[in-house]
């Protein structure tokens, strides 16, 4: 009951605010008084801005908790796993390379490189921790191969024309305004179907956290299921990386959200929520940046890091009391 | 030789063998008991067992079939396993946990009647409600003990059950195990430092020793350490 209710609630914040996001911010439109120029704002702009946002926010928020189960830690997420790094390298490669201008394969290159850089490091911190455990320890790699790769994309710049680091330096910041046409359309496909294969993981996802063995010896077939989740993660963190670029604290402040909110065992009714509640987040944090009284359009980055960050510092602070 | 379990030459352990080919067939309806001191291979034997890790060589024989060859789900019918790791989410009650039990039959209908067996089974009725993080080390051991037997199967394995329980409680679990294996013939296979308690219950000794095991009918005899 309680958790229709709260169901119910985040809906409707979500559709507030996603009609905040279509037809008042930065000014109001008003759709039964609007005119040409109007239409054009809202098709060309908002909207798709808009449902980037909703996509984004699900798709970080969903890779967050997959990865906080899988790794039995609570402030994992497809950033500080570097994750979202790993997406970057290979998206500034094929920026810098020009790839992405090619006929046929220009549209798809960015996600498909996006896709590729995420799994990989995905499958990397797999296997490291196999070996070292799933403590702090992986947070600490996660870390480091954000450095690694961070150092690899600051060789790239210092190699790249004037355009292209500009290019490369706007994408960096995070943007919802830049997925239109058919990358929007490949954005979609990519979240529903990782939303989709998600969801008919979570049952044995949940089993999962009594370990391995005996998750197994309940007809769990673990390995094949966290090969499934990472390559799932991997697909939908690169995707919404490669068109907004890396995006912080979303995928590690939702879903602890969520498990405050929703004191569930259903991970199915988990990954929804974290759906709705990382649509909220983006959107939120996308109508604080257009707001008119700033002047100029902040990057998305300074406000999910300013509505995040601190949530997750009392994530962390909360869990050294215990 | 007959027997639900059967083991042919089997070498126990990881890269290095640690206890010498073992020979062995047992029933359902048997309570073995596992004894010998911490590091003999115990743990190992039963993930053999379990078919969790496969074993140097030799067979593992379940009912007439060989355990490696069995897929996961199939293992899962046939055997349930319990062992020492906690977890206490907040967010988990008793009940949910035994429910999880019934993963490998999810969505039949006399998944109830199970669940409500093992509950009723383990005397955890007035802790049902109750969530992970907010019950004891032995209420735990109650509730994980529950979610193997709402698995249904025909094998339990142990790894020290009794570990954190008091007196009382490691007396009443062996009862419990000796009453479970007689009533609904299963095999339960424990491993345990509590011998006393547990020799008055088992009714099948293997016991550890120098790279080898010895196997028993009770009442046993003086064990070497």
């Amino acid at each position: 009951m309680k958790i229709n209710l709260n169901f119910l609630i985040l809906t409707l914040v979500l559709i507030t605010l996603t009609a905040v996001s279509l037809i008042i911010v930065p000014q109001i439109i008003n759709p039964f008084n609007a005119i040409e120029s109007d239409w054009f704002i809202l098709k060309m702009y908002r909207f798709p801005k808009t449902l980037t946002a909703l996509l984004v926010g699900s798709a970080l928020s969903m890779s967050g908790f997959i990865l906080q189960q899988l790794f039995r830690n609570q402030l994992a997420g497809p950033y500080i796993l570097g994750v979202s790094s790993g997406a970057s390298l290979m998206v500034a490669i094929v920026l810098v390379l020009g790839i992405n201008t090619w006929p046929l394969l220009g549209h798809i290159s960015l996600s498909l490189a996006g896709i590729l850089g995420a799994t990989l490091i995905l499958l990397l911190i797999s296997s490291l921790s196999l070996k070292y455990g799933y403590g702090s320890i992986i947070l600490l790699f996660g870390v480091i191969i954000s450095m690694i790769t961070g150092a690899f994309q600051s060789l790239l710049v210092s190699l790249a024309s004037a355009e292209e680091i500009k290019n490369l330096s706007l994408w960096s910041m995070g943007s919802f305004n830049q997925v239109i046409g058919t990358d929007l359309v490949l954005l979609v496909i990519a979240v529903v179907i990782g939303l989709a294969w998600a969801y008919f993981l979570m049952n044995p996802l949940s089993v999962m956290i009594l370990g391995d063995e005996v998750a197994n010896s309940m007809g769990v077939n673990t390995r094949k299921t966290s090969f499934q989740l990472l390559v799932c993660t991997g697909l939908i963190t690169g995707v919404a990386t490669a068109f907004c670029g890396p995006i912080a604290f979303v995928g590690i402040a939702v879903p602890n959200l969520v498990k405050i909110l929703f004191k569930s065992v259903q991970f199915k009714t988990l990954l929804i929520a974290n759906c709705l509640l990382g649509s909220i987040m983006t959107i939120l944090g996308d109508i604080i940046s257009s707001l008119d009284i700033w002047g100029f359009q902040i990057p998305i980055n300074v406000t999910t890091s300013l509505i995040g960050g601190p949530f997750v510092l009392y994530i962390l602070f909360n869990s050294f009391k215990k | 030789m007959s027997g639900f379990i059967k083991l042919i030459d089997l070498v126990v352990g990881y890269k290095e063998p640690i206890i010498a080919p073992l020979n062995a067939s047992v029933n359902l309806g048997e309570l073995l008991i596992l004894s010998g001191r911490n590091g003999v291979g115990k743990s190992t034997l039963l993930k053999h067992l379990s078919g969790f890790i496969p074993p140097i060589d030799g067979i593992i024989e379940i009912n007439n079939t060989n355990l490696s060859k069995l897929s996961i789900q199939k293992r899962a019918d046939y055997i349930a396993i319990v062992n020492n790791k906690r977890i206490e989410e907040s967010y988990i009650t008793v009940e949910d946990l035994v429910k999880m039990g019934r993963y490998n039959h999810n969505g039949k209908i006399e998944n109830d009647h199970f669940v409500e067996e093992a509950i009723f089974t383990m005397g955890i009725e007035p802790i049902r409600k109750k969530t992970l993080n907010k019950i004891s080390d032995g209420e735990w051991q109650k509730t994980n003990i529950a979610r193997a037997l709402a698995q249904n199967t025909s094998v339990i394995i142990l790894d020290e059950p009794s570990a954190f329980l008091d007196y009382p409680s490691k007396i009443q679990l062996f009862e419990n195990f000796k009453n479970i294996s007689k009533n609904q013939n299963k095999l339960i296979i424990a491993s345990t430092h509590d011998l006393e308690i547990a020799q008055q219950f088992g009714s099948l000794f293997w016991h550890v020793n120098e790279g080898k095991i010895d196997q028993f009918r009770s009442p046993m005899p003086e064990l070497k350490w």
